[in-house]
C-alpha cells in the first residue's frame, strides 16, 4: 500500500528518517513531556550516540568490546577537567576528548587486535576496569577520586544573531529555487525569487522583529516543497508562480495579524531556555550572541538530537565508503579479506579509534548536561549495557540502535515510577500477552495456521479465569502459564509432536485448578505482588528479556539489511529446526 | 554444588543451546541475561546486604606451625586440600577418560565429534554441570574463608577466573592453575610491597598483568598454538 505513492519504488530510506527527525523535533512539544521526561530523553540520546559509535566497531567492524564505557568517560574527564581547571566552553573541548578517546583506544588496542575474539572481548574488559579503578583512584590528583567531579560548565553557544543568518539562508534559498524553476525560463525564476524575497523580509522588517526571520525561513521551506511539488505533478509555470505566491501571502498575513505577539512568545522562549549574554563583536565583522544553556533540559535535548543527526549522518556516509565496505569483508571473513588486499588490523584499529573517538565526544555532551560526573557512571554495567543496545537491536543496524536504546535505557527509567499493584490491573497484561504469541508466532511462522490456533487457545485459558472470578492477579500466573505453554509447543513441534490435543489438555487443567483455587490463590498473589519492587527485579526482568530476544531474534530486532549476496552463516541464523540451507539474503 | 551444576545446565538449555549456531554476539547477550537474571534472583531471595557465613566447625580448627613465623589455620589447609583435590580430579578426568576424551573432541569442532558418534549436547550439558558445581564450590570456599558475602560478589570473582583462565591458556588445566597462581601472587605481592595506597590498585594491577601477558603470550602462558578454524 505504501508503495503505490511512490510508484511502485520501495520508499528510500531517508525519508523515514526524516519523518523520524520531525517527530522527534515535535516530541519535547507535546504536554507528558515533562522536564523529567525530556531528561530521560536527553539521556537515551546520549545512548543512541554511543549505541551507533559501538556499532563502528562490534556492528561493522564485528570485534568485540565491552570496555566502550572507558572511552565514554575519557571523553567525559576530559571535558570536566578543561571546564574546570582551565575554563575552556565545554563544547569547545570535543576536538580535544575525540583525541584522548580515540588516541587511548588506538593505545590499548594495537597490541591485542591480532587476538581471537574472546582475548580481545577480555582485554577491552580489562581496559574499562583499569580506568574506572584509576579514575577512582584519583589519578594524577584530578579526577577526584569517588566522588567525581563538580560543576562542568554547560555549554555555550556563539550565534551571529540575527544578522547575516537570515541573509545567507535566503540567498540559498533562492539559488535552490532558481535550479529548481530553471526549465521555467527567467521571467518566473525572476517573479518567483521576488515573491520570496519581500515576503520573507517585509514582516520582521515592518514589524521591527529581527527575530521574525526565524519564522519566515520555515515559510520558505514551505514554499520550495509546494513549488517543486507542482512541478513533480506537472503543473503549468503560471500555477507554480500562483502557490508560491498564496503561501507567501498566507504567511505574510498571519505575520502583520500575529507576528508581534510570536515575537514576543519567541524572544521569552530563548530568554527562558537560555541565558543570553551581551553581543560580543566576532571576526569578519559579525556579532555573536552567546546563547548560554541553563538546567532545563530542553535545549539539550536539540543539542543532543543535532548531534545524532551528524552521527547517522556521517555514519552512512561512511558505510559506503572505501574503509566502510572494508570492515564488512572483515567481518565476514578475515582471511579473504587480507587476501583481496585488506590491510585487516589497520582497518580494525581505525574502526576503535572512530568508535571511541566519537564516544568520547558522548561524554563531553554528557558532562555537560550532569555537570557531575562520577566513577560509576562509566563502570562494566555500563559497557555491558552499550552492548546489548547494540546487539540487541540488530548489530550494524542503525534503527536497532534506537530500538535497543529503549529497550535498555527508556524502559528501565519508565519503569522506575511504576506502581506494581497498578501495572497488573490495567491493560499490561494483554500487552505482554501479545507480545509472548506474536513472538510465537514469528518464530513458527512456516505452521501458521496451527501456531494460530494454539495462540488462540491460550488467550482462552489466559483471560477466562481472571475475567470470570474478577481477580486480576490472576494475569501473572497466566503470563507464566503463556511462556511455559509457548516454549512447550515450540519445542513439541521440533519434535514432530502433534500439539494440540497436549496443550488443550494442559490449559484445561490449568483453567479448571484456577477456578476452583483462584480466589484463594489469587489473595496469596496479590500480597506476593504488593510486596515486589520492581526495582529490586529490574536487572533481573531485563537479562529475561535478553535472553528471550536472543532466542527470538538472534540477528537483533531490526537485523542489519544485508546489501549484495552475504551467505548469511554470521548473523541471520535459520531456525534450529531447519538448520540447514544457508540462505542467500 | 549439585543444586547449583542443574542450574547450570538449566540455563545452557534455555539460553544458549538455542543460540549455538548464532554467531558470536548473541551467546554473550544471552549469557550476560542469564547472569542478570541470577543476580536479582539471589538479592531477592536471599537478601542485598553483606550476610555473613554460618560460622561452623571450620572456624575452630587448630593452626599447624610450617615454618618459622609461618602458621597455616586449620581453615586455610582445607581450602589448599579441597582445591588439589578437584584441579588433580578435573585433570584426570579431562585427560583419562573416555566422557574427558569427548569433551575435548566436542571443543575442537562439533561436527566431526558428532560424526565419530559423540552426542554433543549430552557433553555440552555435562561440561554446563560440571563448569558451576566447580564455580559453587568456588563460591562456598570464598564464602567459608572471608565470612561474610553479597549477591555481587560473582562479578568481580567471574571475571577474575575468566582473566585466569585466559593467562595459563584455554583448555588447559595446567594452565588455568598456572594462571590462577600468577595471578594471586601477583596481587598479593603488589599489595604487601607496593607501598602505601597499593592495594586499592589491586584490581587494577591483575588487568595490567592480563594485558602484558597476552601481548607477549597471545595463547596464554601454556596455551597450545592451535590453528585457527580456516
Amino acid at each position: 500500500m505504501n508503495r503505490a505513492l511512490t510508484n511502485g519504488r520501495p520508499i528510500p530510506s531517508w525519508v523515514w528518517y526524516a519523518l523520524l527527525l520531525l517527530a522527534a523535533l515535535a516530541l519535547p512539544f507535546f504536554g507528558f513531556m515533562d522536564a523529567s521526561r525530556t531528561s530521560v530523553a536527553v539521556f537515551a540520546g546520549i545512548y543512541v550516540i554511543l549505541g551507533l559509535s559501538l556499532n563502528i566497531i562490534v556492528g561493522y567492524a564485528g570485534l568485540f568490546q565491552l570496555g566502550h564505557a572507558a572511552f565514554f568517560g575519557l571523553g567525559a574527564y576530559t571535558a570536566a577537567i578543561l571546564s574546570l581547571n582551565a575554563g575552556v566552553s565545554v563544547l569547545l573541548t570535543i576536538p580535544l576528548a575525540m583525541l584522548v578517546a580515540g588516541g587511548a583506544a588506538v593505545l590499548v588496542s594495537k597490541p591485542v587486535l591480532h587476538l581471537r575474539g574472546d582475548y580481545l572481548c577480555i582485554v577491552t574488559i580489562a581496559f574499562g576496569e583499569i580506568f574506572r579503578i584509576a579514575v577512582v583512584n584519583n589519578i594524577f590528583g584530578i579526577t577526584g577520586g569517588s566522588n567525581g567531579l563538580f560543576g562542568t560548565g554547560r555549554p555555550e553557544l556563539l550565534v551571529p544573531w540575527v544578522e547575516p543568518i537570515p541573509f545567507l539562508f535566503l540567498v540559498v534559498a533562492l539559488a535552490i529555487y532558481a535550479v529548481g524553476a530553471r526549465k521555467r525560463g527567467r521571467a518566473v525564476q525572476v517573479a518567483g525569487g521576488a515573491i520570496l524575497a519581500v515576503a520573507y523580509y517585509a514582516p520582521p522588517l515592518l514589524l521591527g522583529q529581527p527575530a521574525l526571520s526565524l519564522v519566515s525561513m520555515v515559510m520558505v521551506i514551505v514554499a520550495l516543497g509546494v513549488a517543486s511539488a507542482l512541478r513533480n505533478r506537472n503543473a503549468d509555470a503560471q500555477r507554480e508562480l500562483i502557490g508560491v505566491a498564496v503561501v507567501a501571502a498566507l504567511f505574510a498575513v498571519a505575520m502583520f495579524v500575529g507576528g508581534a505577539s510570536l515575537a514576543g512568545t519567541v524572544e521569552t522562549a530563548l530568554a527562558e531556555n537560555f541565558n543570553v549574554g551581551d553581543p560580543i563583536a566576532g571576526p569578519l565583522g559579525l556579532t555573536l550572541v552567546p546563547f548560554a544553556f541553563k538546567r532545563d533540559p530542553r535545549p539539550y535535548y536539540f543539542l543532543v538530537l543535532a548531534f545524532i543527526v551528524i552521527t547517522i549522518v556521517g555514519i552512512r556516509r561512511l558505510q559506503d565508503s572505501r574503509l566502510g565496505r572494508a570492515w564488512l569483508y572483515v567481518r565476514e571473513d578475515e582471511l579473504a579479506a587480507e587476501a583481496m588486499g585488506i590491510h585487516t588490523t589497520r582497518v580494525k584499529l581505525v574502526a576503535f579509534a572512530i568508535g571511541s573517538a566519537w564516544a568520547g565526544v558522548a561524554g563531553v555532551l554528557y558532562a555537560s548536561r550532569f555537570t557531575v560526573i562520577a566513577p560509576e557512571s562509566f563502570n562494566f554495567l555500563q559497557s555491558v549495557i552499550m552492548f546489548c543496545i547494540v546487539v540487541l537491536g540488530g548489530s550494524g543496524s542503525i534503527p536497532g540502535v534506537m530500538v535497543g536504546t529503549l529497550g535498555m535505557v527508556v524502559l528501565p527509567e519508565l519503569l522506575r515510577d511504576a506502581d506494581p499493584t497498578q501495572v497488573w490491573s490495567n491493560a499490561v497484561p494483554a500487552v505482554i500477552l501479545a507480545l509472548i504469541l506474536a513472538g510465537y508466532l514469528y518464530a513458527s511462522r512456516r505452521r501458521l495456521s496451527r501456531a494460530a490456533i494454539d495462540s488462540a487457545l491460550i488467550a482462552v485459558a489466559f483471560f477466562l479465569p481472571p475475567l470470570l472470578l474478577g481477580q486480576p492477579p490472576l494475569y501473572v500466573a497466566g503470563i507464566i502459564m503463556a511462556l511455559v505453554a509457548v516454549i512447550a509447543a515450540r519445542a513439541a513441534y521440533a519434535r514432530d509432536i502433534n500439539v494440540l490435543p497436549w496443550l488443550g489438555g494442559a490449559l484445561a487443567v490449568y483453567v479448571v485448578a484456577l477456578m476452583i483455587a483462584g480466589a484463594a490463590f489469587a489473595a496469596q498473589l496479590e500480597s506476593v505482588i504488593a510486596g515486589f519492587n520492581i526495582i529490586d527485579w529490574r536487572d533481573g526482568l531485563m537479562g529475561g528479556a535478553m535472553v528471550l530476544m536472543m532466542i527470538l531474534r538472534p540477528a537483533g530486532i531490526i537485523p542489519e539489511r544485508r546489501r549484495g549476496a552475504v551467505i548469511s552463516a554470521v548473523a541471520a541464523t535459520p531456525e534450529p529446526e531447519s538448520a540447514v540451507a544457508p540462505q542467500i539474503a | 554444588m549439585g543444586f547449583i551444576g542443574l542450574m547450570g545446565m538449566t540455563i545452557e538449555r534455555v539460553a544458549y543451546r538455542p543460540l549455538r549456531t548464532a554467531g558470536r554476539l548473541s551467546p554473550v547477550i544471552s549469557a550476560l541475561g542469564a547472569a542478570f537474571v541470577l543476580e536479582a534472583l539471589a538479592r531477592n531471595v536471599s537478601s542485598a546486604r553483606w550476610q555473613t557465613y554460618p560460622e561452623g566447625l571450620l572456624r575452630g580448627l587448630p593452626s599447624v606451625q610450617v615454618a618459622e613465623g609461618v602458621a597455616l589455620s586449620g581453615l586455610q589447609i582445607i581450602v589448599l586440600v579441597v582445591c588439589a583435590a578437584v584441579m588433580v580430579g578435573l585433570y584426570l578426568f579431562v585427560q583419562r577418560t573416555r566422557v574427558g576424551t569427548a569433551m575435548r573432541a566436542v571443543s575442537l569442532d562439533h561436527n566431526v565429534s558428532r560424526l565419530m558418534g559423540i552426542n554433543v549436547n549430552q557433553i555440552i550439558t555435562l561440561v554446563f554441570f560440571i563448569g558451576p558445581a566447580l564455580g559453587g564450590l568456588a563460591g562456598v570456599l570464598v564464602g567459608v574463608y572471608y565470612g561474610s558475602f553479597n549477591f555481587t560478589l560473582g562479578w568481580t570473582f567471574g571475571l577474575k577466573a575468566f582473566i585466569a583462565a585466559i593467562l595459563g591458556g584455554i583448555g588447559n588445566i595446567p594452565g588455568a592453575v598456572l594462571g590462577g597462581f600468577v595471578l594471586g601472587i601477583t596481587e598479593t605481592m603488589a599489595t604487601a610491597y607496593g607501598g602505601a595506597g597499593a592495594s586499592a590498585w589491586k584490581d587494577a594491577i591483575a588487568y595490567v598483568l592480563l594485558i602484558v601477558i597476552l601481548i607477549a603470550r597471545p595463547t596464554g602462558l601454556l596455551g597450545e598454538t592451535v590453528a585457527e578454524k580456516v
